[in-house]
């Protein structure tokens, strides 16, 4: 409807257009009065035809003058339709050709395009603000360690840069948020949530569809239990209710009311596929009020930059504050310094590589393709070039034989187009349900035009450049000659031979590229699932229990609030260890493994030199004693925590693996005493190591102590089941409200769902290089079968010969497979010399495989020429089966 | 199909446009004008199309009365005007047309050329005399 009113406008005067649109709404009510059809499908296309009718009189006009023109026109339009029919006629009558030719460009268009879209969607298009280039993320990094853990900021350096800064009209912090599942009637769902300042949503500038925004008044505890909720969540869960605005919203974190609707689009931070539900941000951490020992890097700083202020200017102004804080708080910046860049890069920036790799990939696929295609022409073109010649003879000019193929190859390549947008539609939308979470600004991924036409264009340029050429190479003037050389000659000519065996070879060079690729990529991801994460992670159900959410944190509160939580917890873990199905049930305090929580400190051990890096760090859980057996963490030495290390016993720690060979060099540690958090404990026992951030993670030193001598204000349950660890989940939230009436339960969820998550990316990228792989080389072999085939089809006469003179089939199956060897090896090492630097590149994808990994070369190099050699047997035995009788007759 | 029909599109419209340059009017040109005369300046495209129905069962293509109106006011033969917006049209003005005086004289003569060639006297050459 809109490109029918689009096409009117631009085409038709502005008196015609209001009139044209009266007469049709009139004609569609006079219509409708009959009880005939005219919807708005039946006025768009009755605006197009006008329209074209329309404008295609004024501009005949123009011509008018000009019988010539109109007439030379005429004939053009003649002579294209006679092409277009010839071309639709030539390429039905070689199906198999059209078939594979339009298989692999739709292959080839529609992979490319698909992926194409994503990384625009996610790395290169703008970010969707207003001036998205004033904004400024605020936060900070450890210069020394990798890059990743970047950007988060401490609430107080946050509060300091807040109150001091002078660059920015606002700076504004939001958080993820956790224990937003719905659970209502039907599927439980778990939202992306994040809590945010209220000033966040005037950085960036955005306003509400519907309702209103939060306030600084609801950034205090009490008054924080409102929402704002995102498009998609208010159609999906709301049905675009348009009375949305006041309804209450019911998540494990207990009820929120929903005061507005935010934009189409809107998702920031956009680091999962957009956030469901904005909540205010208020300051409940212990740690966030004062500067304790712990320290809490969690929030996401952005703010706009004041109109004169520039990048610079913001950098040094933020690093003057931060540097007073260092001298203040020395122990809070010595891994740590400020970091201020620009919005885009963070939101992209970790993703970038990996997109720009996928793109390569996409790349090689679309390359491989067109070489594919390229050689298909050529191999057409040379059984043709009778044809051709014969026109030649006949008169016809090189622009008239060109043009034949080129009508042929541009009908293949707008047909591939075609298909290619189909597949690249059903390609958008399978991405964008199987990208790992995590990944920015997902939600917007939509099939880009723009990318679409690009890659056609390539398919097209292809199809011009190796259709005209065999015309051209046909239309020479030794037309005696060449009627012999394609006509009688039972060989094929030198050039075009050499043509084709250039493009096999690159064909099986690029495919080996690409397969070296997926290679590396499979068996990093078989390496990583081979990882021993020291616990099982089946039939565990975790659940965040934090017993006093109402409860203002305050100085004076803080020994009261963590004297409950150790009898609380203890009562959730006696209700739920009568539950039928659960085996092992303990809480732990410092974070569950794969939840993305963590709490380090210094460990020292007496008589020792102090280790003070933060990598020497050991990561601190305080647990109750079933937590080993829950997890199924090995016992190494000594014994676990146990129920008699209860507060006010003499204070034990149980170590790692690694914090044993980093602490004690390997030695056994049982009976020293080791000092953490200030407090000298006595070394009870060693466990396993756990991989607690996912199996790619570097190993850190953990150590355990038990959860009654510590004073955690919340804690996590780990519950190991019989049977399904989710099944478990109603019930575990039920047993918690029991005993503590109005509290959320947050994050329940199972360790196998939340491993599959950390894998998510890890997974992705080996299936999508894998099916690239997949598709590499099954055009490649294409190519090599199609090449293959045709020499044994231009040589049949010479074979024919050659087996009246007594060759054996078997050697005439040699000779053929002979020169497909003789391809794919050229290729391979082309390949290789092409890989070798290229495969240095994707290092940083890889887990536990060199990118120059032998066995992988020399594996999928097997692969290769073995497919290959398949490919060439059908033709080689065709071949060897030629009837001299027959081949001769037909000379 | 398309293409052919196209092409036979543009062959019928080269000759007419060769017809109009010798000052001829084609029959669907002259259908249109009698149209315009009968409705007494109220014609626009919609009781034009209704007319030429009622008159003679013929069902013209929508698209074709705009392209005929069109050239006809390009040559001349019609004069133009926008009406007031009515509700029925969703507030869109009609454009209204009416014969100008080379249209009739138009008009005129290719009824006389067309009873030169019968061999028989025009009848609105008669009436208007």
């Amino acid at each position: 409807m809109n490109l029918a009113r689009w096409l009117l406008a631009r085409l038709v005067s502005d008196e015609w257009r209001e009139s044209i649109l009266g007469d049709l709404d009139e004609e569609q009510q006079r219509r409708r009065s009959r009880g005939q059809r005219a919807g708005s499908l039946w006025l768009s296309v009755a605006i197009v035809i006008t329209t074209i009718k329309l404008a295609y009189a004024s501009r005949r006009r123009m011509d008018q003058h000009s019988g010539a023109l109109m007439r030379r026109m005429h004939t053009s339009i003649e002579q294209w339709t006679v092409d277009g029919r010839q071309a639709v006629r030539s390429l039905a009558s070689t199906p198999g050709f059209t078939l594979v030719a339009l298989i692999v460009l739709t292959l080839g268009i529609g992979a490319s395009t698909a992926i194409f879209s994503l990384v625009d969607a996610v790395v290169l298009r703008d970010l969707p603000f207003d001036q998205p280039d004033r904004l400024l993320v605020v936060g900070e990094v450890d210069p020394t360690g990798p890059k990743l853990v970047a950007e988060s900021a401490a609430y107080p350096n946050y509060a300091a840069w807040r109150d001091e800064q002078r660059s920015f009209q606002q700076l504004a912090a939001s958080a993820s948020a956790r224990g937003f599942t719905i659970r209502g009637d039907g599927e439980p769902e778990v939202l992306t949530a994040t809590r945010a300042t209220a000033n966040l949503f005037d950085v960036l500038r955005i306003r509400p569809q519907l309702g209103r925004l939060f306030t600084a008044a609801n950034e205090v505890e009490g008054a924080h239990r409102v929402a704002l909720i995102s498009d998609a969540l208010w159609r999906r869960r709301f049905g675009s209710d348009p009375l949305v605005v006041g309804r209450s919203l019911d998540v494990d974190a207990g009820r929120y009311e929903i005061i507005g609707v935010m934009p189409a689009g809107f998702g920031y931070p956009g680091v999962t596929r957009g956030t469901d539900v904005w909540v205010p941000y208020y300051v409940f951490e212990l740690n966030d009020k004062v500067r304790t020992r712990g320290r809490n890097y969690y929030l996401r700083v952005v703010g706009r930059l004041k109109d004169d202020v520039t990048l610079d200017q913001a950098r040094a102004d933020i690093a003057v504050i931060t540097n007073r804080l260092a001298k203040e708080f020395p122990r809070w910046f010595e891994d740590r310094a400020a970091l201020v860049q620009p919005l885009h890069d963070t939101i992209v920036g970790r993703v970038r590589a990996w997109m720009l790799m996928l793109l390569g990939a996409v790349g090689l696929v679309l390359l491989i393709a067109c070489v594919n295609v390229a050689n298909l022409l050529v191999a057409r073109g040379a059984t043709r070039s009778r044809e051709m010649t014969v026109r030649a003879a006949l008169g016809a000019s090189r622009w008239q034989m060109a043009r034949t193929l080129l009508v042929e190859s541009l009908m293949l390549s707008l047909v591939g187009t075609a298909c290619a947008l189909l597949l690249a539609t059903w390609g958008v939308a399978l991405l964008q349900d199987t990208l790992p979470t995590g990944l920015p600004r997902v939600a917007t991924v939509a099939i880009n035009l723009r990318v679409l036409s690009l890659a056609a264009l390539c398919a097209i340029i292809t199809g011009v450049i190796f259709g005209i050429v065999p015309a051209l190479q046909a239309s020479r003037p030794n037309l005696v000659n060449a009627l012999r050389d394609g006509g009688r000659s039972s060989t094929m000519g030198r050039e075009r031979l050499r043509t084709h065996s250039a493009l096999v070879i690159g064909q099986v060079a690029l495919a080996l590229v690409m397969l070296i690729g997926a290679g590396l990529f499979l068996s990093s991801f078989v390496k990583l699932m081979r990882v021993n994460l020291g616990f099982d992670p089946q039939h565990v159900l975790t659940a965040g229990v934090n017993p006093w959410p109402g409860v203002v944190v305050t100085d004076e509160s803080l020994e009261r609030v963590r004297q409950r939580t150790q009898p609380a917890v203890a009562e959730v873990i006696q209700r739920v260890r009568q539950m039928p199905g659960i085996t092992a049930v303990a809480a732990v305090s410092g974070g569950a493994p794969l939840s993305g929580a963590f709490r380090t400190n210094t460990v020292t051990v007496a008589g020792r030199p102090p280790l003070t890096s933060a990598d020497d760090e050991a990561e601190i859980r305080e647990v109750t004693p079933e937590y080993a057996a829950a997890l199924r963490v090995p016992i190494r030495r000594g014994r676990f925590i146990s129920d008699d290390d209860r507060a006010g016993a003499a204070p034990v720690i149980v170590l790692s693996d690694e914090a044993v060979a980093r602490y004690f060099g390997g030695a056994d540690p049982i009976g020293t005493t080791v000092t953490i958090d200030e407090q000298p404990r006595l070394v009870v026992g060693v466990v396993g190591d756990v991989r607690t951030k996912g199996p790619d993670s570097r190993q850190q030193p953990q150590v355990y102590v038990p959860f009654a001598q510590a004073q955690p204000l919340g804690a996590t349950l780990v519950l190991r089941t019989t049977g399904d660890a989710m099944a478990a989940a109603p019930a575990v939230k039920a047993a918690v409200l029991a005993s503590l009436p109005g509290v959320p339960v947050a994050g329940l969820t199972s360790l196998e769902t939340s491993l599959n998550t950390a894998l998510a990316q890890r997974r992705f990228n080996t299936m999508i290089i894998g099916l690239f792989g997949v598709l590499a080389i099954a055009i490649a072999t294409a190519g090599i079968y199609g090449v293959m085939a045709m020499l044994v089809t231009q040589r049949t006469q010479e074979i024919g010969v050659r087996m009246a003179l007594g060759a054996l089939p078997s050697r005439v199956v040699r000779m053929v497979l002979g020169r497909a060897t003789s391809y794919l090896v050229i290729g391979v090492a082309l390949g290789w010399l092409a890989a070798w630097p290229l495969a240095q590149t994707v290092g940083a994808f890889l887990f536990g495989v060199t990118p120059h990994d032998p066995v992988v070369f020399i594996g999928v190099s097997g692969i290769l020429i073995a497919a290959g050699l398949l490919a060439a047997t059908m033709p080689a035995r065709r071949a060897a089966r030629v009837d001299p009788l027959i081949a001769l007759r037909s000379e | 199909m398309a293409a052919n029909h196209f092409k036979s599109t543009l062959v019928i419209l080269s000759t007419m446009s060769s017809f109009s340059e010798k000052g001829l009017l084609g029959e669907l040109e002259q259908l249109v004008l009698l149209a315009v005369l009968h409705q007494q300046g109220d014609a626009y495209a919609v009781s034009i199309a209704d007319e030429i129905e009622a008159r003679t069962s013929i069902v013209l293509a929508r698209g074709s009365i705009y392209v005929t109106l069109e050239r006809l006011s390009r040559k001349g033969y019609l004069l133009s005007h926008m009406s007031e917006p009515t509700a029925e049209r969703g507030g869109k003005r009609k454009r209204c047309f009416s014969l100008s005086p080379a249209g009739a004289a138009a008009l005129r003569s290719a009824e006389e050329t067309l009873a030169r060639m019968r061999g028989t006297r025009p009848v609105t050459a008669r009436s208007s005399r």
